[in-house]
């Protein structure tokens, strides 16, 4: 069991992805600032994504994309999620701990599922916050 | 004693830093989005750096790159650290508080050290710092 991390609630980590010119129907993998994929867990924890914020730099036309936490770009099934529709240029999700943790070694990542969204020129900022655990 | 950022165990803090073309045989200090080097510690406070996550947008054929984070640009000795290397595009390392706090007024940041035979030098880092602010 890891116990640098001390804190009594998980130590908190917030992560911030962006992708440009979003896809109008595919799932597509955000990335950091210089195209990292996400951040490594380390050996003995887990990581615990608690909420996830995306938001559009234009209006939504028409469709949808929803934000999700990915392990190894697979999409989480219960992990929190935000989705942008005409109604929502700014979206957020949360969700409790343990609910789909991350293990150790895998990539912390974001991916957007989008049908059929435009435009397909907005670009997007998603913050994935969550908390390392020991496993 | 500073008491404004008031968690038990010190506030947790998540900087992002990234650099392109990443030199080879050099120290390289990542910068934020917009160039910044880093989070002053303010007065009254330690940051302690616990987990450095490095990571390559394209495997290295070559070499090493070492992450290390650094207080005014100077490297820490027994900070966490992550290298990447042929075989390893993406790494993390972790550290227990107190290890090696950065103290107040100094700016906390992070350094590549990349080997004489890293390669390619077309290759984009990002690197992932997480830490507490404990009153000093």
């Amino acid at each position: 069991m890891g116990n640098e991390l001390t804190y009594d609630f998980g130590m908190p980590v917030t992560l911030h992805y962006t992708i440009a010119n979003i896809a109008g129907t595919a799932t597509t993998a955000l990335k950091f600032a210089n195209g990292g994929l996400g951040l490594k867990v380390p050996t003995g924890y887990s990581f615990h994504p608690l909420l996830i914020s995306a938001e559009s730099n234009a209006a939504v036309q028409g469709g949808t994309a929803t934000f999700k936490a990915t392990a190894n770009t697979t999409v989480s099934i219960n992990g929190p999620s935000a989705a942008l529709t005409t109604a929502a240029q700014v979206a957020v999700g949360a969700q409790r701990v343990g609910a789909e943790p991350i293990g150790a070694g895998k990539i912390v990542g974001v991916s957007v599922v989008t049908a059929g969204f435009t435009p397909t020129t907005a670009d997007v900022d998603a913050i994935l916050t969550g908390v390392l655990l020991p496993a | 004693m500073a008491n404004e950022l008031t968690y038990p165990d010190g506030l947790p803090v998540t900087l992002q830093f990234g650099g392109a073309n990443v030199a080879e045989n050099a120290t390289t200090a990542l910068t934020f989005v917009n160039g910044g080097l880093g989070l002053k510690v303010p007065t009254g406070y330690k940051f302690h750096p616990l987990l450095l996550h490095g990571e390559g947008n394209a495997d290295l054929s070559g070499g090493t790159a070492i992450f290390k984070v650094t207080a005014n640009t100077v490297a820490s000795i027994n900070g966490p650290t992550a290298t990447l290397s042929d075989t390893v595009q993406v790494a993390v390392g972790v550290q227990r508080p107190g290890a090696e706090p950065i103290t107040a007024g100094k700016i906390v940041g992070v350094s590549v050290v990349a080997d004489v035979n890293y390669a390619a030098n077309t290759i984009d880092l990002d690197a992932v710092l997480v830490g507490v602010l404990l009153p000093a």
